[in-house]
């Protein structure tokens, strides 16, 4: 089965993806409120079209990463709120750390000198 | 499959989830804006273009969320639409066999276990037994009983309750004409064997015994009194004797309501409409007579044949005391006595008596067929995956996983599958319907007949089992080609796959065998119909009527009443235009109905075994064996004013009772009666079946015994239906009171008495047929693919000189191993079904030679035409294209 579907224009798959989770880990959301959080601990710096959130929860909870149950909203809407699940909590884990070794190896990379090549 | 179909039924609610969800967000984000002090419409077309392209986004979301597995399914649908218009021949072949085999399983079992299996519908049915006895002189069936026998064994305390039956026969008016009903006289405890309550009213109860009381069957009160439900308290008249309605049984309890079980055994009332109470007088007792069935329902723990054990020496007693109170019967109990046995078997299995052998074959001959059907389906998979090799080869080259390429082969074999079985529950379905109307007179319990969906669900999940395992199956023995060879030696290939190779062959020779078996069973089968059907009933059966006019009781008072009053009715009756002649007699041939007497030549010391003791007797009106047209051997026919003490003879009684020399003027007792002078001796006739060689027959003249008769036969002119109508008008002209049954031509009857071995014989012939021509298919499906994996073969072959003959030989040398190996296993098998089969068989030895010869040549036969046109393809190849293949 082939799990690959468009990507949100200018941000990597798996970053939205921990963005979400990462968002979703500090506490049950719906998706509006996992959008402003995602700009608020990014401070605004990964900006991306609303609409992309969409397309990565439902991923995620097909997954099972994500949980979703309806409830209601602090304006008495009716709403989906997210929460993570245990494979949540380790994916994100996972991915943390997988994140940090990439953005090591880069740093490194980066910083490499004529001399230690 | 039931994740994409409940994904599929999901889909409307999550299409509304997500609606709901953007439009949260819309909201939200709008009210957040507002807030932030833009005015209400910038706010709005603010939070939409942030939002983005809000249709692409929904697209993703299914994507994501759903339609992963949707898209999976359509695109298995896809590829299992492909393959299937691209091997038509496989999707076919593959689906209609295993339709016919599926529906062929599920009709035959459905009515057998109708008929042999299904408990009737009483309470601990299966306690509920018919007693009664073999006893030689009646033939080979359970007997009837006397009224003695029954007290006897009642007082064994092996039953619950116990119930004395007797047929009993009323004329009553519905409608404006006179009806016969058929019931039975019952003693009370009846209903308690059955533990049945009535739907009306009450059933009775000893008290009721004497008196006038009636319980009716809901087919009658609903026929007769159009379902009247204040009937209960009602007075009717019975023959003209006022007659108290007290009950109405409900319709579950249209017991024994068994049309024409008379023929399959002779115990059973034709049908019963009501029930009345029986008494048994003193006099009944006395006259000893076996006239009675018996039924009982057995304590707990007592077994039928435990019951049968305890009541024989109940039955000897009775019968020692006969022979004391009767010397001159000595010698008959004294002959009967050791073959004497007591039959006590649930009443389920009784009213299926006879039919058994018959259905148990058909059942395990469509069990076969199922196995074929199986193997048949297992070896097309084996084939064809085979056959795609390459196909696979290329998807796992292209990044398919096995896992993959399994599922989608287990979707291919799943639709293939399900199509199967939609066809099949469609056939099973009108197959049953018309096996209930157009056997529900002929078979016991037919109309119960139900269509068994757990049954289905099993087959088809047996069906769909086969499917997987030949698809893994073949998935894993060709795994090893797989990508080695699959996409550059296609010849190697051929080789390669000795696994399946090996596999197919088995299943091909097995296909073969049970064929053989199936030919076998039906070619022995339609000898046996053959041999029937050549028998002749010993009379002219076209253009001949028979009816039986149930007499008014007016016309019945005395001897000379009833003659006189059959003496008009025949007058009136050959007075009918398009009538040839007609005659009167007491038990019609062909329908099993007989009186037996018990016979001896006088001054003759004979040995009083059955066979020279047991006759048929008959009463005739003179003209009888004119219009039956029965042949005179000796003397002279009977007539009207022969003294009574005249009878014609039969030819087997003539040669029985004086073997070797002329019966004619020679004289014999009936019972204890003045002895009886032959005058002549006619043919011999069949009775109840063409399979039973006639018994002892003689016959005398009306006046003789006039009041056992109330059948005539009637032999047409024209079209015996044509008369029906004015033969009524004849007799209603006569006495309007008086009831006709039973019209029938003889020929109908005639083809009654063939008509379940006709069934059996030609439901096995499809079988086998069906069993061929599958077998048939998978031998060609196999030469075909291995003439087209050797194509290059054979084109070198022929290049470097080989004669198409010799590739023609070689191909059919394969398959005719495979055959050979699998007709002589089969051979085999079939002596063995064969000697199983003893009791179905009729003039023909179970090994018969010429069966076993035949069955083996249609097989060879079938089996070298299946495997000749692709090999003769290969012999005409032309060696330049085939090498060019390359």
């Amino acid at each position: 089965m082939n799990r690959k579907s468009k990507q949100p224009a200018g941000l990597l798959q798996g970053t939205l993806d921990l963005l979400v989770l990462k968002a979703v880990s500090l506490g049950e959301m719906h998706g509006y409120g996992i959008l402003l959080r995602i700009e608020q601990i990014s401070g605004g710096a990964l900006a991306i079209e609303q609409g992309a959130l969409y397309p990565a929860l439902y991923r995620l909870e097909r997954q099972g990463l994500l949980s979703a149950r309806s409830g209601t909203s602090d304006n008495k809407r009716k709403a989906r709120f997210y929460s993570l699940t245990r494979a949540g909590r380790q994916q994100l884990e996972a991915e943390k750390q997988s994140w940090s070794r990439l953005v090591d190896a880069i740093a490194t990379a980066l910083s490499a000198r004529a001399s230690e090549v | 499959m039931f994740v994409y179909l409940r994904s599929l039924l999901r889909r409307r609610r999550f299409e509304a989830q997500m609606s709901d969800e953007i439009a949260f967000h819309l909201e939200a984000r709008t009210a957040d804006l507002i807030r932030s002090g833009l005015s209400p419409e910038a706010a709005q077309r603010q939070a939409s273009l942030e939002f983005g392209a809000r249709e692409r986004y929904r697209e993703e979301c299914r994507t994501s969320h759903r339609l992963d597995l949707t898209d999976e399914l359509l695109r298995n649908l896809r590829l299992t639409m492909r393959s299937m218009r691209h091997s038509p021949f496989f999707s076919c072949t593959a689906i209609a066999s295993l339709a016919l085999g599926l529906a062929a399983v599920a009709i035959t079992f459905s009515i057998v276990y109708t008929i042999l299996l299904r408990p009737l519908p009483f309470a601990q049915s299966d306690r509920i037994v018919v007693l009664s006895q073999f006893i030689p002189v009646f033939g080979s069936t359970p007997s009837v009983i006397t009224a003695e026998e029954f007290q006897n064994w009642q007082k064994t305390g092996l039953f619950e309750s116990a119930a004395l039956i007797d047929t009993a026969t009323y004329n009553i008016e519905t409608a404006g004409h006179p009806e016969q009903i058929q019931g039975a006289s019952v003693t009370p405890g009846f209903f308690r064997v059955f533990q049945i309550q009535p739907s009306l009213g009450r059933t009775f109860t000893n008290a009721d015994i004497h008196s006038n009381v009636i319980v009716l069957s809901h087919s009658l009160w609903t026929r007769g009194f159009a379902s009247d439900p204040h009937i209960v308290g009602r007075t009717i008249r019975l023959s003209g004797v006022a007659t108290n309605v007290i009950g109405v049984m409900p319709s579950a309890f249209d017991f024994p309501s068994l049309p024409a079980t008379s023929q399959i055994m002779n115990w059973a009332p034709e049908r019963s409409e009501f029930w009345v109470p029986f008494d048994i007088t003193p006099k009944i007792l006395e006259e000893g007579n076996f006239n009675y069935y018996a039924l009982g329902r057995l304590r707990p723990g007592i077994s039928p044949e435990r019951a049968a054990a305890e009541m024989l020496p109940v039955a000897i007693h009775l019968f020692k005391e006969k022979e004391i109170k009767y010397p001159q019967y000595k010698e008959v109990i004294e002959h009967m006595l050791p073959l004497l046995r007591i039959y006590v078997a649930p009443l389920r299995d009784t009213m299926s008596l006879g039919l058994r052998p018959a259905l148990e074959m058909l059942l395990g001959a469509v069990a076969l067929l199922l196995a074929l059907v199986l193997f048949n389906l297992g070896n097309l998979l084996l084939t064809r995956n085979a056959h795609r090799l390459r196909e696979f080869t290329v998807r796992q080259a292209l990044g398919a996983s096995r896992f993959q390429l399994f599922r989608q082969s287990l979707f291919e074999q799943g639709t293939l599958v399900a199509i199967a079985s939609a066809i099949a529950l469609g056939i099973t379905l009108a197959a049953l319907q018309l096996v209930r109307t157009a056997a529900s007179s002929k078979l016991p319990r037919i109309a119960e007949l139900h269509f068994g969906w757990t049954d289905f669900a099993l087959l088809v999940a047996l069906a769909f089992a086969t499917a997987v395992l030949f698809g893994a199956l073949s998935q894993i023995l060709l795994s090893g080609s797989l990508l080695n060879f699959g996409l550059n030696a296609e010849t190697r290939s051929a080789t390669t796959d000795r696994r399946t190779n090996r596999l197919r062959t088995l299943l091909l020779g097995a296909q073969v065998a049970i064929s053989v078996v199936l030919l076998v069973a039906a070619g022995l089968l339609l000898t046996s119909l053959r041999n029937v059907l050549r028998e002749s009933p010993g009379f002219n059966p076209r253009n001949l009527l028979t009816a039986e006019v149930s007499f008014n009781p007016q016309n019945m008072r005395s001897e000379d009443k009833h003659l006189q009053h059959t003496r008009e009715l025949l007058t009136a009756l050959r007075s009918i235009p398009g009538v040839v002649s007609a005659s009167a007699v007491n038990a019609v041939a062909l329908t099993g109905d007989k009186e037996i007497r018990n016979v001896r030549a006088v001054g003759k010391a004979l040995p009083q075994t059955p066979e020279n003791t047991s006759a048929e007797y008959r009463v005739v009106d003179a003209d009888y064996f004119h219009t039956m047209q029965i042949p005179l051997i000796a003397g002279r026919e009977l007539r009207p004013d022969d003294p009574p003490n005249f009878a014609v003879i039969n030819q087997k009684m003539a040669a029985r009772l004086w073997p070797n020399e002329s019966a004619i003027g020679r004289k014999f007792a009936d019972g204890d009666n003045p002895p009886l002078t032959v005058v002549g001796v006619v043919g011999d006739i069949r009775n109840a079946s063409l399979e039973k060689p006639p018994m002892m027959q003689f016959y005398r003249e009306l006046s003789a015994n006039a009041s056992f008769v109330h059948n005539f036969v009637i032999r047409t002119a024209l079209d015996p239906d044509s008369l029906i109508p004015s033969i009524e008008k004849t007799i209603w002209h006569l006495d309007s009171s008086e009831p006709v049954t039973h019209i029938r031509t003889m020929e109908s009857l005639l083809s009654a008495v063939t008509l379940n071995r006709r069934v059996e014989t030609w439901l096995l012939a499809w079988y086998a047929f069906a069993a061929l021509f599958f077998s048939a298919l998978g031998l060609f499906g196999a030469a075909a693919l291995s003439a087209a994996r050797r194509t290059r073969e054979f084109g070198i072959r022929l290049a470097v000189g080989a004669s198409a003959h010799q590739i023609v030989s070689l191909e059919l040398t394969r398959t005719a191993r495979i055959v050979v190996a699998g007709l002589l296993s089969g051979l085999v098998a079939a002596a063995l079904v064969a000697r199983a089969m003893l009791s179905l068989l009729y003039g023909t030895r179970p090994l018969s030679p010429a069966v076993f010869f035949t069955a083996a040549l249609v097989l060879l036969a079938a089996a070298l035409l299946a495997a000749w046109i692709p090999a003769r393809r290969a012999g005409h190849i032309d060696p330049a294209a085939a090498l060019r293949l390359e």
